[in-house]
């Protein structure tokens, strides 16, 4: 019965704003994120109240930057009838969400905004100051800006350029034009993967994360109970041999899946992490 | 004259498409009822009708409606080339998936989507997935030779789908996405999730046009199962017979796998199982498989759908649970034959 009241609500609601002109300036009332990195916008930019429900993962401690915050919100299982029912009058998707989904929610009347790989600070910066413009709170975007760029500023140590290397699961690192490699080179690290040819992110052979030989390794967190090819090659003895005595950084995988402000604080553990 | 020489069978054939009919009509309802919304199916269709605005009525016909009818078409061309496939080549084991059709298929409509022309022109998805289709169907049929052993058509298709396999991984390499990769792997095993009237819109009139062009080669079918020479006595140019079967795979495999994914095995499961109750005429076969299809696609879309947990099960991995160990008996019986 109650759930019938909800519905009716909810219908209301869709039928009031899905004449697609919720007006200029209004504040979007019931925001559905379908997508991890798309939850930590919602949740850092959007009052509690007007987020009508999250992706699954929101609430994995280990994934979700917001576990904290997104716990107690609704959750969606990401298909249009889940998204509709909820009477949305803005999604957030991410960039690896169905085009499928995207396609239904756009053909029913209902704005969508996707996030895009953002591959510099620069573009973290104007897609969070995107997505508060469309939250109508450009001024809780410009804040979360601000935290950046506090993180952003403990910035480059001194002296000589260490040389660090971000490996993930099966060999998967970062080159030249990508986030990470920005915060490297703001922690005054060298990229070793980028010396390598890297370009963009690609897989680093074990044979050339060997010869690199790396000052630091940077991986992210071990999850518990997930298996990792990345992990079982660093028992590998040409690897053990050649990083023996060399420092390994480990992110928490919160930190590191997204690109968010929030991913600045990347900065100094980087910085404290210097030999 | 030839009915007295029919063997006789277990039961009528109008029966069993009258009842394969029933059975469709009902799993579609079932499709419709399938899903997250409470949704009175009678009441909403009510609303709808009387062309009331509602939540539910928009849920029913923009989001259960396109995959309902595309669970229907895509399980209808599945098994009615499966089963045409199987006429032609005299081979158990020809099926789209198997024979390298569906994998082709895919590469077409995956270098079209991934390097923006469905974008810029939705029909080229299509399009591009019948070219595809059309190809590999092509190649397997020269590779392997029509009346070759079961094992030279296999082989055959295990090339052209490995073939197709590594270009679609080259395509995504060099595609401008960074996750179309990871995107496509879900893609491969098939879905109708989130379907739109658009995807039926693009799809249907190419599946239609397929069935069309399959379903009036039943006599050449029939005339080529009593041997090549036979066929030819009785006027049937065998090359043609094969570039129309061709051309009718391609039309409904390659628009079907463009809208719904590669989804294996139906096409191998249903002439089999509707075979023993409609004897061995490959014209007798088309029509049954064509629905037996239809309701098995369905009925697996359904039992997704109620599956609990997230994310939602890809449709090809339901296929091809109930299909690979049908699969493998065939293989079984296939030698027991040989011994």
């Amino acid at each position: 019965m109650v759930r019938a009241a909800a519905l009716g609500f909810l219908m209301a609601s869709l039928l009031a704003t899905s004449a697609l002109a919720a007006p200029l300036g209004a504040k979007p009332a019931h925001i559905v994120s379908l997508n991890l990195c798309a939850d930590q916008y919602v949740v850092r930019l959007a009052e509690r109240a007007r987020i009508a429900s999250l992706s699954p993962l929101a609430v994995d401690p280990e994934l979700s930057a917001v576990a904290g915050e997104a716990a107690g919100l609704p959750r969606n299982r990401g298909r249009a009838e889940d998204v509709i029912l909820l009477g949305p009058d803005l999604v957030i998707a991410g960039d690896t969400t169905d085009a499928a989904t995207l396609g239904l929610l756009r053909r029913l009347g209902i704005p969508v905004i996707e996030l895009e790989a953002a591959t510099t600070t620069q573009a973290v910066r104007s897609q969070t100051q995107r997505v508060a413009n469309a939250f109508g709170e450009p001024e809780k975007g410009e804040a979360w800006i601000a935290t950046m760029d506090a993180a952003l500023g403990t910035g480059r140590g001194e002296g000589i350029q260490p040389r660090a290397l971000y490996w993930n699961e099966n060999g998967f690192s970062v080159g030249q034009g990508t986030l990470m490699d920005e915060f490297f080179h703001r922690a005054g690290y060298l990229n070793a993967a980028r010396e390598a040819g890297l370009a963009g992110y690609g897989r680093v052979p074990l044979e050339t994360l060997v010869l690199a030989a790396p000052d630091l390794l940077v991986m992210s967190a071990k999850v518990p109970g997930r298996a990792s090819n990345a992990r079982a090659l660093l028992a590998h003895p040409a690897v053990k041999a050649a990083m023996a005595g060399k420092r390994q950084l480990e992110l928490p995988a919160a930190l590191s899946t997204c690109e968010t402000p929030d991913s600045a604080a990347i900065v100094p553990l980087l910085v404290a992490a210097r030999p | 004259m030839s009915m007295s020489l029919a063997p006789a069978l277990p039961v009528s054939r109008h029966l069993l498409i009258g009842g394969l009919a029933v059975l469709v009509g009902l799993l579609f309802i079932g499709s419709l009822s399938a899903g997250r919304a409470p949704l009175a199916l009678l009441a909403t269709l009510r609303q709808v009708l009387a062309q009331e605005p509602s939540l539910l009525g928009l849920v029913l016909v923009e989001i259960r409606l396109p995959r309902a009818v595309l669970g229907l078409m895509v399980g209808a061309t599945l098994g009615l080339a499966g089963a045409a496939l199987q006429g032609l080549t005299r081979n158990p084991l020809a099926e789209p998936g198997l024979i390298g059709v569906s994998g082709s298929a895919a590469l077409g409509a995956v270098g079209v989507f991934y390097f923006g022309l469905a974008q810029a022109f939705p029909p080229a998805l299509p399009l591009g997935g019948m070219l595809g289709a059309a190809v590999g169907a092509a190649l397997v049929l020269l590779l392997a030779g029509r009346g070759a052993s079961p094992l030279t058509l296999i082989l055959a298709g295990v090339a052209v789908t490995s073939l197709a396999g590594a270009l679609t991984s080259l395509a995504l390499n060099l595609a401008p996405s960074l996750y179309a990769a990871f995107e496509i792997v879900f893609w491969l095993m098939g879905s109708l999730a989130d379907r739109s009237l658009d995807h039926v819109w693009m799809a249907a009139p190419f599946m239609v046009a397929g069935w069309v062009v399959l379903l009036s080669l039943g006599r050449p079918l029939d005339a080529l199962s009593l041997g090549d020479e036979a066929a030819r006595s009785l006027g049937f140019d065998i090359g043609r017979v094969g570039v129309r079967l061709v051309i009718g795979t391609a039309l409904c495999v390659g628009a079907a796998v463009a809208v719904a994914g590669a989804i294996g095995f139906v096409g191998l499961v249903v002439p089999h199982l509707l075979r023993p109750l409609v004897g061995h005429r490959p014209s007798r076969v088309l029509v049954p498989s064509m629905l037996g299809g239809a309701a098995l696609l369905l009925a697996a879309d359904i039992v997704v759908r109620l599956l609990p947990g997230w994310p939602e099960l890809q449709l090809g991995i339901i296929t091809a649970l109930i299909g690979a160990p049908f699969f493998l008996v065939l293989v079984l019986r296939g030698r027991r034959g040989e011994a």
